[in-house]
Parts: structure tokens; C-alpha cells; sequence
């Protein structure tokens, strides 16, 4: 584990700069602390999300590549994502910022 | 070999008992069998249910209902129970005085007190006054917070916000000045601007102590004290929130409203009382205690309760073929009771819990047409049937097939729809009453208390413990155990509070605790059973006092619950009386008491 804060972190590829707000807005308004990692080089977003996950000290990896979204938590399989997304509106990606918040925090999602 | 079935039917259940008999006037059980009732009970709908039960049994032991030699019935006492519910309080906000509905993610810590205005309208604003400044979904939380720290500049006092979107946390990160903040309003655009407004919000894990308190509004506001006796349905409804708002408009307060939910009348041989609804529970049983016997009871016309009696009524008569003038109601059980109703006039969806009362009317009348059903019986499958005798002896012979009892025996039968005891005495005398309030009631006051508006839910809480799924691994028990699973558990369990249901999970939408969940469902059982269980055993105990009775048993479908035997237990061992869950034939547990008692009685 890199990173000691309790934070979620997001690793983005080319990500849409709107979608990236509304993601954050969704973790900062739930009281749950993020960090972002911009990366250039090519990926799988799978991986992209779980290795964020592997290093977040909350388990918890957000991944982002053009608007499309994955979710990973350490300590469930790759191939079982807990969000993955692609396209949507603002409220949408507000919602799974939300929810991402919530899982950390325990509480039922919405 | 000599083969007989008693058969019980039941509001619910039919229940089926068969046995031999054998050349000593000796009686060997075989089998026994239970099925969901068809139609209602007294009706010959009922004759497929029968027919069901019987198949099952003899199927079990390789007999087929050819070779039954006599089908023993019950002389079903016809009681048929019913439930309704009454608001008898209504809390209305006038002219947007308040904000209560508490959402999950306010902003800031602190009391702000100012006018309010609309952020579009805050720039220009002078800087001598201190302002609440208001926030529509038009203006987002990035804009919103610019156009504050804009107005900070140019020191003008925001002292706090209110906010309609979910937005109070990302605005006060970034403002300059730190300020409480109200989110999640709904309805913004009822909020009065150019008024004077109060907005709390307390540390996290904290409720408010301003708001909360009439003399802290009374302080804010400049109030008298006639004055500030107007306030307190407004403080109360905000006590325990972590933020709130109120406003002082003029004409704007928070009234708390007694609903006239009419009059029950009661009909005994002293003549005719009234009583109504809204004078709560205690009040209702206590005349109704007071009534030796209740000849008959109406509701006012136009009511709930109204509607429910004649319901009741309606549904007797037609099963009984008796003229409506005839069906009288023998008791009824009043239960205080909350239930969540949508504040009129609120600003963000707010819900409050109204006082209600709820009501379980009980029917009776003399016979049910048994002779019909027997007839139906007998020419559909070509076996003799008798209608042996009064119910409350069957089960009372049944229940004494409990090891560990004599006579004089005392039973308790737990039901859907009304609360049944009967004494039989070791001289063959039987006493028995019919009760109002039973499981169903049970199943209505968990649905309303909670504000789940499920009945199936309902009724799932009220027979199975319930968990807490604490990750996608692992949930915990309400007796704190842990149970883990192999696979991650669906997302849709996740944090939830879920019923552990015949192996599944059923999750629970609403947004109450664990521990609420538990704290209500044993109070209702405890309101309901244990409550009827007092009034059943005083009625028919000798001299009215429970501790002549040396035991009960009880029996019936509500006997099976993993709580409510021992909460009656509980409270019946204060008064030196054994009593604990029947088990028939040492096999059966509490049901089929009746259907083995007629069994029983064929040797007379």
C-alpha cells in the first residue's frame, strides 16, 4: 500500500473532464477523501481500477478512460467489478461517486 | 381396521388428523396433515382444502379417503376479525415556518441567523445586514460558492445557506468563510425571502440544542411568551435532527391538529356509551373493561373504523345467512400506534409520526352452516361425517395430549384473526372467549410503526429474525452472530438491514435500523399478545383470577412464533401460572389440537 490516507483513488486515461467532476463532487459531498493519478500510457480499464485499488489504503479503485468508468474493490475478483459504467449524464456519475462513498462508509447503496 | 379423521377448519388453516381405532376402544394416531383454508371458513369452499388435507394425511401412511370410515368435524364457532386504522393527529406547517426532514450531508457547524435572500440577488445586497442566502438547482454548487465568496469580499455577512440540491458539503469546502448549511430542500421556491430565518446545524454524531429549544427560538426571534408557546410543536418536531431550519413569518407557525376520527359506540345490557377514537387506546379499553358484556358495538358512519365494523358485519352475515341486524361485534382491541404521514406544508418532503389508533373488531354469531359443508362431504366423497361438538372442548381434549397436564386445563389459542381461551374443568365444563386482536394486528401495527408499507415484508419481519450486511462477506445477526459467505453477496444487500427468511434474504428498502426493527416488532407482539393474553385468561378464570388457573397451553398458528410463547410466559409467571407452547401428541407441537381432540371425542 503506497498511499497511508484513508483516500479512494482515481486513475484516469483521457478521461471526460465533466464526467471526472461529477465522480469527485459525488465522494466530496459524502465526506469521503479521493486522489487522482492522470496517467498516459495505454491500459485496460479493468486493470486500470484495480491496480488504484491495490494501492488505495480504502480498497477502493476508481478507474477512468474517455466516459467510461470501473470500479474495483480489493478484495473481490477482477471480473467482478463494483460499478462499471459508460456514458450517462452528470447526475448519473454524481450518483456513483455517491455510491462508491457509501460502500466505503458501510451504508446502503442508492 | 377402522379408520377416522377429525378435521379442523380454520380461518387460516385446515388442519387433519388420522387415526385407527382399534378393538380395546383404543385410538392409535397415523398421520397428521395442514393446508392453507380455501375460501372463508363456513363456507363450502372449505371442502377442497378439506379434501387436500385428507389426500396428504393418507398418502403419508398409504391410505387413500375410500377407506376412511367417518370424517369428524367442528362445530367452527364463526369468528371472524378485522383491523383498521385511525390518524388522530395531523402536524401542518403554515407559510414554510420550518425545515425538518434532516439530510444526510448538511454543510458547516454552526447557528446563522439572517434574512433571506436569493444568491442571484446577494451582490447586491447591503453589507450592514446578515443574510440566509437561498440556492435553487439552477445554480450549481462551484457557482454558488464563487458568487458567496464574491459577497464575503465585499463584506457582506452570509451567516448561512439553504440549499435545493445535495450540495451542502461541496459548497462550504469551498467558501472562504465557513457557514451552516441546509441541503436536499425540495421545494426551495416556498422558502419567504426578506424574512428573518435561523439555520442549524450540529457537529457530526450531534443533534441541535437552538432549534430544538422553544426558548432558543424564543431568543432568536424576539418572542413573548404567548408567543413562544406557539413555537413548541415546531421545536419538538426537530428535536434529535442534526440540522434544521425555521422562519418567523408573520403569519406562519406549526400547528398540531387532533383529527376528530369519530365515535365507537358500545351496546351492553346498562345501555349505550360513546367514546371517540381520538381519545387514544387507554381511554377505549378502559370502558371497554368496564362493560361486563358487550352486546354490540357500532362505528360513526363515514369513518375508517365505520367502514371496517360494517365490513366485518357485511362478511358474517353473508357467510351466515343471517340478516346484517343480527351480527353483533363482542369485542374489540384499541392499540396506540404511530404511523409516518407527509407533513402538510412541508419544504422538503418531511414525514412525521402521527399519533394513531388502531382497531381490531371482533364478529360472532351463533352457528355456521357446518351442516352444509358435512352434506358436500358426504355426497362428494362418500364417507360419513359427523359434526362432533364445541371447539373449545376439541381443544382442550387435543391440548391435553400434552405431556406434563391434567385438568383443570386452561388454552390459549393464538391466531390470525382473534385471540381464543378456554377452560375445561376435570368435570367436563367448558368456558370459553373470543378475543380481538391477533397475529394480523400484529402484521398491520409492524407495518405502520416502521412505515414500510409492505404487508408481505410486514409479516416476514414478524416471524423471522432479521441482520445487518456488514460487507459483501459477511452479515451479523441480531443476536450479534456472524455468518459468512463463500461468494460476494448481491450489491443490492449491501448495508442493508435484510429478513432471514426460510434461507433467503429479504432486504429492507426503508431507511430504519436494525435495532428499531427488533425494539418494534417484540412491542407490538407485546402490545397485541401478551396484552389479549391477560384479558383472555381473566375472563374465564374461576372467580376472574389468573391464579386459579393451575396451567395453560398454548396452541395456534401465532404459538409457533420464536418470540411471542415466551413473552407470555414472562408475564403470566408473575401471577404463579405454568404456562408454555403445547405440544400435541408429543408430536405436533402447538397445532392440531382441535383435529385431534375430535378424534379423541369419537370414543365419547
Amino acid at each position: 500500500m503506497e498511499n497511508l490516507k484513508p483516500t479512494v483513488i482515481v486513475s484516469c486515461y483521457r478521461e471526460d473532464e465533466n464526467m471526472l467532476k461529477d465522480i469527485l463532487a459525488g465522494l466530496e459531498e459524502e465526506g469521503v477523501f479521493y486522489s487522482i493519478e492522470k496517467l498516459n500510457s495505454n491500459f485496460d480499464l479493468a486493470l486500470l481500477a484495480r491496480n488504484a485499488a491495490l494501492k488505495s489504503a480504502l480498497g477502493v479503485g476508481i478507474g477512468i478512460a474517455f466516459n467510461e468508468v470501473c470500479v474495483q474493490f480489493k478484495n473481490l475478483d477482477i471480473d467482478k467489478p463494483l460499478f462499471a459504467e459508460k456514458g450517462g449524464d452528470g447526475k448519473a456519475f454524481r450518483r456513483l461517486g455517491c455510491n462508491v462513498a457509501r460502500f466505503v462508509k458501510g451504508m446502503p447503496l442508492r | 381396521m377402522k379408520l377416522i379423521a377429525g378435521v379442523d377448519i380454520g380461518n387460516s388453516t385446515t388442519e387433519v388428523c388420522i387415526a385407527e381405532v382399534l378393538e380395546e376402544k383404543k385410538i392409535h394416531f397415523l398421520s397428521s396433515a395442514l393446508v392453507p383454508t380455501t375460501g372463508t371458513k363456513g363456507t363450502t369452499e372449505n371442502v377442497t382444502g378439506i379434501v387436500n388435507a385428507l389426500e396428504e394425511a393418507l398418502n403419508k401412511i398409504g391410505e387413500s379417503i375410500k377407506n376412511l370410515q367417518e370424517i369428524r368435524i367442528n362445530e367452527a364457532t364463526p369468528v371472524i376479525g378485522d383491523t383498521a386504522m385511525e390518524t388522530i393527529t395531523e402536524t401542518v406547517i403554515t407559510d414554510s415556518t420550518m425545515i425538518g426532514h434532516n439530510p444526510s450531508t448538511p454543510g458547516g457547524v454552526g447557528l446563522g441567523i439572517g434574512i433571506t435572500v436569493d444568491i442571484e440577488e446577494l451582490i447586491k445586497s447591503s453589507d450592514t445586514e446578515d443574510y440566509v442566502v437561498v440556492i435553487p438547482e439552477t445554480i450549481n454548487f462551484e457557482k454558488a460558492s464563487n458568487m458567496i465568496n464574491e459577497a464575503f469580499r465585499k463584506n457582506i455577512e452570509v451567516k448561512a445557506a439553504i440549499v435545493q440540491l445535495d450540495e451542502g458539503v461541496l459548497i462550504n469546502n469551498r467558501l472562504i468563510k465557513k457557514i451552516p448549511i441546509v441541503d436536499e430542500v425540495k421545494f426551495i421556491e416556498k422558502v419567504p425571502r426578506h424574512v428573518v430565518a435561523a439555520v442549524e446545524v450540529a457537529d457530526m454524531g450531534q443533534t441541535i440544542k437552538t432549534l430544538s429549544n422553544p426558548y432558543g427560538i424564543a431568543t432568536i426571534f424576539k418572542l413573548e411568551a404567548e408567543e413562544t408557546r406557539q413555537v413548541v410543536p415546531a421545536a419538538k418536531s426537530l428535536i434529535g435532527s442534526r440540522s434544521a431550519v425555521v422562519i418567523r413569518t408573520p403569519e406562519g407557525e406549526v400547528k398540531e391538529k387532533i383529527i376528530p376520527a369519530g365515535n365507537l359506540y358500545i351496546h351492553s345490557n346498562k345501555g349505550k356509551v360513546e367514546i371517540g377514537i381520538d381519545a387514544g387506546a387507554d381511554e377505549i379499553m378502559k370502558l371497554v373493561s368496564n362493560i361486563e358484556e358487550i352486546e354490540d358495538i357500532e362505528g360513526e358512519a363515514a369513518t375508517n373504523i365505520g367502514g371496517m365494523i360494517n365490513n366485518v358485519k357485511n362478511t358474517l352475515s353473508n357467510l351466515t345467512d343471517k340478516p346484517l341486524s343480527e351480527i353483533k361485534i363482542k369485542d374489540i382491541l384499541a392499540i396506540d400506534t404511530t404511523i409516518p404521514v407527509k407533513v402538510n406544508g412541508g419544504l422538503a418532503g418531511e414525514t412525521y409520526m402521527e399519533k394513531a389508533v388502531s382497531i381490531a373488531a371482533m364478529v360472532k354469531t351463533d352457528k355456521l352452516p357446518m351442516l352444509k359443508i358435512a352434506e358436500v362431504i358426504e355426497k362428494n366423497l362418500g364417507v360419513e361425517v359427523k359434526i362432533a361438538g364445541v371447539e373449545a372442548v376439541m381443544a382442550s381434549l387435543g391440548a391435553l395430549t400434552t405431556r406434563g397436564t391434567k385438568l383443570p386445563i386452561a388454552i390459549l389459542d393464538l391466531g390470525g384473526g382473534s385471540t381464543d381461551a378456554a377452560i375445561l374443568d376435570d368435570k367436563g365444563k367448558v368456558c370459553s372467549i373470543h378475543l380481538a386482536g391477533a397475529g394480523e394486528l400484529v402484521t398491520l401495527l409492524i407495518n405502520s410503526e416502521l412505515g414500510l408499507e409492505d404487508r408481505f415484508i410486514s409479516e416476514q419481519i414478524k416471524r423471522n429474525p432479521v441482520a445487518k450486511v456488514e460487507s459483501l462477506f459477511h452479515i451479523r445477526m441480531e443476536n450479534g452472530e456472524i455468518k459468512f459467505f463463500d461468494e460476494p453477496l448481491n450489491p443490492k444487500f449491501y448495508g442493508r438491514v435484510v429478513v432471514l427468511s426460510k434461507g433467503e434474504m429479504l432486504p429492507i428498502y426503508k431507511d430504519v435500523t436494525l435495532e428499531k426493527i427488533v425494539q418494534v416488532r417484540q412491542s407490538v407482539k407485546q402490545r397485541v399478545f401478551v396484552q389479549n393474553a391477560l384479558r383472555a385468561l381473566k375472563h374465564i378464570a374461576p372467580m376472574n383470577n389468573l391464579r386459579n388457573i393451575p396451567n395453560v397451553v398454548l396452541v395456534g398458528g401465532s404459538a409457533l412464533d420464536f418470540e411471542i410463547p415466551e413473552l407470555i410466559l414472562k408475564e403470566l409467571s408473575l401471577y404463579k401460572v405454568v404456562a408454555g407452547r403445547a405440544d400435541i401428541r408429543s408430536s405436533e407441537g402447538p397445532r392440531n389440537a382441535v383435529a385431534t381432540g375430535l378424534v379423541l371425542s369419537y370414543l365419547g
